[in-house]
């Protein structure tokens, strides 16, 4: 089930939610398992054989934990059970998202007959299967203790609101919470606040601007203007992170209106003044993830440049590859990890002492460049977009479609320009408190009810996670 | 109003709002039709644990919600209005252009593809050299009457288009150009507003123009009558524009004034009428299919009362749906109509137009039909 659906908001959350709230406070356990049930047939509903992996996956990795908190004292035979959950873990991502790939590479270089596995990809995997490495690894660092109830581990793998798009969820940010949190009224309101705002960014900006998207994306490069070619990648740009902020934000919200609360996952990353400050701000716990579990291990910046350099490149080959099994996304992943080595080698030092704007037009123009390289899937066709927008190869400046398109999105792409930029955040934070209090309310209905009527007359409402 | 005291209403306002329409859609008998929209809704799925498993269940169950939630047409207009108001004038190739008329965009096939498709009809021509064989490229409403696109709007140019099959004939098929004709009746209702098809009175100025350019006699308004039949036609168009919200379309039929029987056999049902006409569409939502019920691979369209003495005269019309409106007016000159949907229509073309003793034959497409069609390229396999 998705977020975005009348069927999740009109049937699933109030069944939820109410009867996890029926249950007193005092009952931890009995509302962990109204949220365990409800969970289950969350996932279950678009893909209920996968029910049987999340199973297996909690399984595994409850037992893993129970056996490495047991044997802490035999470190050879702990570290021997976190190699073998780690080991389980990857296998299922391995089999199930990237065996095609694997066996297409291999019968590539090798020339081996390998026939691809056609398995559908299991919904939320990359995501579940992160949250759940980072309990076992944290268990066996010790930094949390281990999880002997299994009803609060299965709830903490299975929760809805973290289970398919992210954040990352890591049990020690909810390790706690499981147990001991405490639902408030502020809170839930909160909670609720953050759902609608999550649910508008989605349905309402995501959705549109990826039509025109969709319409360019339909055109061959070669046919394409170079004004053509930037509304593309522009409402590409702002398709993607409304979607996925706004999916985000959805599941801090839907989070915190059972009391948990998660770490944020956006920190408005188009106002980022360099590619690492972008990647401070993007997909945070997907960035944070990789330092803590594969980064900071490796040795991190601590062993010399081409240590460094190394290590550096081990992250954003799987950084990009987690984003799906494509070579579009491994060369999109190597090359943020080659800007961000270059910043780091001396770049970022020298792009510090430049004029602010200058910095924001550098970020935009990496970024940019990185969406082509992440929204195409051919190589051929991201080196004739490249070159599209840098004006080059020959193609018109703009044609009566791309005039076209400006004049119909025109207004949406002001807006969401003004939105990533932070302007109308900015003028309800100088509002005075009073009125404040009065117009959001008002505001959030509006954008509840707009979402709703979007929903019901839904033409298109993709979900692009499904290659993570 | 305490902070808490505030947010505990605005929390119970919130799961109100998602559980009484939850609770709405479960209490609530199902409409089955909807009368804004012109279709039949989606009804509650019937519960199956394969279905549920497979996923379908899911999927049904959010189209049943979608159709059946309560104040849908109030929900839809917000949409449109919403939309409109934020500078959006397309929905999936239909344009909302001026005076409540949607456009479909054209765009030109590429030079391939067309070369493909002519090759098709010049193939059959060469296999029956002595018959005469025409084009009638149907502009569509957006090329005679680029004017009501809205600003910037793109669609190819329909003249230049159709001039260039012209010149790819190459003379041994007559290309019959109704552009101009059409355009001189741009002030009349040639063109539905809501669907992609010209109305019949746009079909009668087209066949007039065609017989005027095959040096045919030319056609005698008099002797013809016009009746409306169907005051409520929302079209293709409109359902794919996304429901707007626009007046109707009227259809009208142009009946000879001296009525024609015929017979009408559709050979792959093997079910024979005496009509051209299907009242029973005009119930329907695609009230086009009025005209002959749609498109079938092949219909034989025989006159009763033939001219005693005269040879018997027999015209191939391999056609789209554009053509379904004009069959009235060629049946003035012919005897019989052999009338070929080719995307459905699977056996050898030219000896099908030998064996059937045909003297005459007529290809009709609309431009945009034209440039999409994948099936007259196969006509090279035709002997």
């Amino acid at each position: 089930m998705v977020f975005s659906s009348l069927t999740f908001l009109l049937f699933f959350l109030p069944l939820c939610l109410g009867a996890y709230y029926l249950v007193p406070q005092r009952f931890r356990q009995a509302r962990n398992l109204v949220l365990l049930l409800f969970s289950l047939v969350f996932y279950a509903w678009g893909e209920p054989v996968y029910i049987l992996l999340m199973v297996f996956s909690t399984l595994v990795d409850y037992g893993h934990g129970r056996l490495i908190g047991r044997f802490r004292s035999r470190p050879r035979l702990a570290r021997l059970l976190l190699i073998s959950s780690v080991a389980v873990n990857l296998g299922l991502l391995g089999v199930f998202k990237y065996a095609g790939f694997i066996a297409a590479a291999l019968s590539g270089l090798a020339g081996l007959p390998l026939a691809p596995l056609e398995l559908a990809l299991p919904i939320g995997i990359s995501f579940y299967t992160f949250q759940t490495m980072s309990y076992t690894i944290d268990v066996y660092r010790d930094k949390v203790p281990v999880q002997k109830n299994f009803l609060a581990f299965a709830t903490y793998v299975s929760l809805f609101p973290q289970l398919i798009a992210g954040p990352i969820v890591r049990y020690s940010t909810v390790a706690d919470q499981l147990a001991g949190r405490h639902e408030t009224v502020p809170q839930v309101a909160a909670g609720l606040q953050r759902l609608i705002i999550g649910l508008g960014k989605k349905v309402l900006l995501a959705n549109s601007i990826g039509q025109l998207w969709q319409t360019v994306r339909d055109t061959p490069v070669s046919d394409l203007s170079v004004l053509g070619a930037w509304l593309g990648i522009l409402a590409f740009a702002f398709q993607i992170y409304f979607d996925f902020s706004g999916y985000s934000d959805m599941a801090i919200g839907l989070g915190r209106l059972f009391g948990f609360s998660f770490e944020e996952n956006f920190n408005q990353p188009y106002r980022a003044d360099s590619v690492s400050d972008f990647w401070r701000r993007w997909h945070i716990s997907l960035g944070s993830w990789f330092r803590d579990y594969v980064y900071v291990p490796l040795g991190g910046s601590r062993g010399g440049a081409i240590k460094t350099w190394l290590n550096l490149l081990v992250v954003w080959f799987l950084t990009g590859l987690w984003h799906g099994a494509s070579w579009n996304f491994v060369a999109w992943g190597l090359y943020f990890g080659l800007l961000i080595g270059l910043e780091k080698a001396g770049l970022g030092r020298w792009l510090s002492r430049l004029w602010r704007p200058l910095r924001h037009l550098y970020t935009l123009q990496a970024v940019l460049a990185g969406w082509v390289i992440f929204a195409l899937d051919s190589l051929t066709d991201i080196g004739r977009y490249l070159l599209l927008l840098a004006g080059l190869g020959g193609a018109s400046l703009a044609d009566a479609q791309s005039l076209y398109d400006l004049s119909a999105y025109g207004v949406l792409l002001a807006l969401l320009t003004a939105i990533c930029a932070g302007w109308p955040q900015r003028l309800a934070a100088g509002l005075d408190r009073r009125w404040e209090n009065r117009l959001r309310p008002a505001w959030l209905a509006i954008v509840l009810l707009l979402s709703t009527a979007w929903l019901v007359e839904m033409s298109f409402n993709p979900f692009l996670y499904f290659r993570f | 109003m305490s902070g808490i005291t505030g947010m505990k209403i605005a929390i119970i306002l919130f799961c109100a709002y998602l559980a009484l329409l939850g609770l709405d859609l479960l209490v609530r008998p199902d409409l089955t039709f909807s009368e804004l929209e012109n279709r039949r809704l989606e009804m509650r799925p019937a519960f199956s644990w394969p279905d549920l498993l497979s996923g379908d269940y899911g999927r049904e169950l959010e189209r049943w919600m979608a159709d059946q939630i309560a104040g849908r047409d109030s929900w839809v207009g917000v949409k449109a209005e919403l939309l409109r108001l934020i500078g959006k004038r397309e929905n999936r190739g239909v344009y909302f252009g001026r005076g409540h008329t949607l456009l479909q965009r054209f765009a030109k096939p590429s030079d391939e593809a067309l070369d493909e498709t002519i090759a098709g009809i010049l193939h059959l021509q060469s296999l029956l050299p002595d018959l005469p064989v025409s084009l009638l490229l149907a502009p569509t409403s957006a090329g005679v009457y680029p004017e009501k696109l809205p600003a910037l709007a793109v669609s190819d140019d329909q003249a230049a288009f159709i001039r260039q099959v012209a010149r790819q004939l190459a003379g041994r098929v007559q290309l019959v150009d109704v552009l101009h004709d059409l355009v001189q009746k741009a002030d009349e209702p040639i063109y539905y507003r809501t669907d992609h098809h010209w109305t019949m009175r746009g079909a009668y100025y087209a066949w007039s123009s065609w017989l005027s350019q095959t040096g045919k006699t030319a056609a005698d308004e008099g002797d013809y009558t016009r009746e409306i039949v169907s005051e409520i036609f929302y079209g293709t168009s409109w359902a794919r524009a996304g429901l707007y919200r626009l007046p109707p379309d009227a259809i009208e039929v142009i009946r000879p004034r001296t009525p024609v029987a015929v017979t009408v056999r559709d050979v792959a049902a093997g079910e024979v009428t005496d009509s051209l006409y299907q009242p029973e569409y005009l119930e329907k939502r695609d009230q086009y299919g009025y005209f002959l019920g749609g498109n079938q691979p092949l219909l034989v369209i025989e006159k009763e009362a033939k001219d005693p003495g005269e040879p018997e005269r027999r015209l191939l019309l391999v056609k789209n749906s554009y053509a379904n409106c004009m069959i009235e007016f060629l049946l003035r000159d012919f005897d019989e109509i052999h009338v070929v949907d080719l995307r459905f229509f699977q056996n050898n073309l030219a000896a099908y137009a030998r064996d059937a003793a045909i003297g005459e034959i007529l290809f009709l497409y609309d431009v945009i039909g034209f440039g999409n069609d994948r099936q007259l390229r196969l006509l090279t396999r035709s002997a």
